[in-house]
């Protein structure tokens, strides 16, 4: 069908004769209420409170959240975690996320593939067994991070390994996720500063398809481990 | 039961057989039962449910009346961020939309993550008739995949197998020596699964929102799959019906937090994909192309019908299933359709006018259950009594029920005629009748009387009490002590 018949028929359906005015110019038809309840819009937590329920939600989840009161407390976390894990070969953030962080000491032991800008990224990011990445933004209400696609930032690095590791900073920390979207929202809505994408991860991979027995890492992560740098304190 | 939709069978004969199968009962009892307590308990932790509830009725409802408005703010920036947009009326057009992309990139393997929409146009089956292979990657629709059949429930599609079964499809799929524990079955799908996404052409997702004021695609799911199949092959087409939008991502928050919560329990899902376009210049992560096919079929025309134009707030959560007495008895395959329970007894007959799923409104009690679980208030046990009003005296209808109306009628306009057809039913029920009840498994009130007692009638009406009455009173005032 085409589109213009078939608007025609939702605007003929809805008792229009032509479809409403929807130009980007044009104003949205009104409402008494956006988005959640009220209560919930005005609901903040400070500093602290932000913190500590990210740790418990996540932990919740079947995840881990360590904080770290500076970042290279952080830094010897990470090395004991992937002493630990021992892995062959762990995919990482591109651009400067290494830098900013300041981890490649900690990296060095291990076999490191960058996200770079390279097309046969995906054959070999196939076979990481820890992704190690950072997060835009993350949610203390559902223990929640947030990845938003960028030049560096591959989605594969968070969701093809057994074991995402996320390093970041208690500052980015909202309460709920309606402040995550106002914070998109400033760099600006339309689609040219929109990321392709952006998701909202909360816990390992998990499934109960099977009698109802939850199980985690079905295709993505078996494990989350969120290493935070309480950076709100210094 | 495979799939019903062609055997032409009644709800109630589909009923009779899954009432046989005891551990598709208890499974769905088991699961259902759970599902539903972990609602309760996630809304009772989250507190104000009704605010939250009132508030999501609020949002479909604003949306779908300004369904031209918002679908087109939609269109124009998912446009704008690069994706390529198809608008089908029906199925086939939906089908010949997502076979066109499909032809035009050669594609051999087509990767889907579970969408209720693409099983709703069939589109498996169309890939198929085309040799091109198309595999679920959802682990419930993957192993109902395997086993050649329908989901019966929209949030568990394999409620009904045992793990023996599974370790069955899986062992022929290429499973050597699998146990029957969870982590066995989960290993094996998983393996099996990553070299479908390494290496499909195409993937494949429904949508379970749209957000008008970016263009933006959202899919939850708890796997990962949706992201695995919307980022790794090189073209990603999504299936959506019309009235998936929302007008702002601040509305987002709300349905992020009714819909976890009303399917499974959850205080959020595992995973919330935002996709707006396809990958960017500078981004080296997601399909090179994006397409988004907008179904219709049989949706406008809800749109335009007081009645029914609420069933469109629908954000397939699953809930109405859980707490409702008729599927937690027959589970989901006895409706014959893709969708199941309440809502499938109301949105197939709506969907696939006909005589086919025209008898699916009696499969409910109108208990009102559905309503009350509802995360956005849908009233689909009126639209329930709306569809049988409607179906009433159509060719559905047998002779002898019409007949049996027509009776009533005469019997009930005169009181005369009235009390004379009352003495005659209190003669016809004394064989019936027992213990002021009737159970009985033959005559014309069996299908009531067979499976639950019918009080019968009393042996003296309230008419001939009445006046006998009447008699006693005026006896006393004419002699007052």
């Amino acid at each position: 069908m085409n589109e213009q018949e078939f608007f025609q028929n939702i605007a003929r359906r809805l008792g229009r004769e032509f479809p409403a005015d929807a130009n980007a110019a044009a104003a949205a038809p009104a409402r008494t209420s956006v988005g959640a309840p009220d209560f919930w819009q005005a609901h903040e937590w400070n500093h602290q409170e932000r913190l500590d329920n990210f740790a418990a939600e996540l932990a919740r989840l079947g995840g881990s959240a360590q904080v770290y009161e500076t970042l290279s407390a952080l830094q010897e976390g990470l090395a004991a975690l992937l002493l630990e894990l021992s892995p062959s070969l762990v995919g990482v953030w591109g651009g400067e996320f290494i830098a900013k962080m300041q981890l490649q000491g900690v990296l060095s032991p291990c076999k490191v593939m960058e996200w770079v800008e390279q097309p046969e990224m995906i054959e070999q990011f196939a076979h990481i067994d820890v992704g190690v990445t950072g997060c835009d933004f993350a949610i203390a209400d559902t223990g929640t991070v947030v990845l938003l696609a960028a030049a560096g930032q591959g989605r594969l690095v968070s969701l093809l390994p057994s074991v995402h590791i996320v390093v970041m900073k208690a500052s980015q920390i909202h309460t709920r996720m309606g402040e995550v979207w106002r914070d998109i929202e400033l760099r600006g809505l339309d689609p040219a500063h929109l990321p392709s994408t952006a998701i909202f991860i909360s816990g390992p991979s998990r499934s109960s398809d099977i009698e109802n027995d939850l199980t985690i890492g079905v295709h993505g992560p078996a494990a989350v481990h969120a290493l935070i740098w309480d950076d709100g304190k210094s | 039961m495979s799939a019903g939709a062609k055997d032409r069978t009644s709800v109630i004969e589909r009923s009779h057989a899954a009432l046989q199968d005891d551990f598709l009962r208890a499974a769905v009892r088991f699961t259902t039962d759970r599902l539903k307590d972990r609602k309760h308990g996630a809304t009772e932790e989250l507190g104000r449910w009704e605010e939250w509830r009132e508030r999501g009725r609020e949002i479909r409802a604003h949306t779908v009346s300004h369904l031209d408005y918002y679908l087109r703010r939609f269109v124009d920036n998912a446009r704008a961020a690069g994706a390529e947009i198809h608008f089908a009326s029906d199925a086939q057009e939906a089908s010949a939309a997502v076979l066109g992309v499909v032809h035009a990139k050669q594609a051999q393997l087509v990767a889907k993550s579970k969408s209720m929409v693409s099983e709703e146009i069939h589109i498996n089956r169309r890939l198929e008739e085309q040799n091109v292979r198309v595999v679920e990657t959802d682990l419930g629709e993957y192993i109902i995949q395997l086993a050649n059949e329908m989901p019966s429930h929209i949030i568990i599609p394999a409620i009904h197998k045992t793990r023996e079964q599974i370790k069955d499809l899986f062992t022929r799929d290429g499973g050597q020596n699998l146990g029957t524990d969870t982590k066995a079955l989960v290993t094996f799908a998983r393996r099996k699964l990553r070299e479908t996404f390494l290496t499909a052409d195409i993937g494949m997702t429904g949508c379970n929102f749209g957000v008008a004021e970016s263009g933006s695609v959202v899919l939850f799911t708890n796997e990962g799959n949706a992201d695995m199949v919307s980022a790794l092959p090189k073209t990603h087409i999504v299936v959506m019906g019309m009235e998936r939008v929302l007008p702002t991502f601040a509305d987002l928050e709300v349905m992020a937090n009714l819909l976890p919560r009303s399917a499974t329990g959850q205080k959020v899902i595992t995973y919330m994909s935002v996709i707006t376009g396809p990958r960017r210049a500078q981004e080296r992560c997601g399909p090179e192309e994006l397409h988004i096919v907008i179904l219709d079929n049989g949706r406008s025309s809800q749109l335009g019908d007081d009645e029914f134009r609420d069933v469109l707030h629908c954000i397939r959560c699953g809930a109405c299933l859980n707490v409702c007495p008729v599927y937690r008895h027959i589970g989901g395959h006895a409706y014959g359709s893709v969708y199941p329970g309440p809502i499938g007894a109301v949105l197939t007959p709506l969907l696939l006018q006909g005589e086919e799923f025209a008898d699916l409104p009696n499969a409910s009690s109108l208990c009102g259950a559905c309503y009350e679980a509802c995360p956005v208030k849908i009233p689909l046990h009126d639209m329930l009594v709306a569809l049988r009003r409607r179906a009433a005296g159509g060719p559905r209808t047998k002779r002898a029920e019409r007949a049996a109306w027509r009776g009533y009628a005469l019997a009930f306009a005169k009181p005369g005629r009235y009390r004379l057809v009352t003495r005659m039913a209190r003669l016809a029920q004394t064989p019936l009748q027992h213990d002021g009840y009737i159970e009985s498994t033959w005559g014309p009130l069996m299908g009531w009387t067979n499976s639950r007692h019918a009080p019968a009638l009393a042996p003296e009406s309230f008419r001939d009490r009445f006046s006998r009455m009447k008699q006693d009173v005026r006896t006393i005032k004419s002699d007052p002590q």
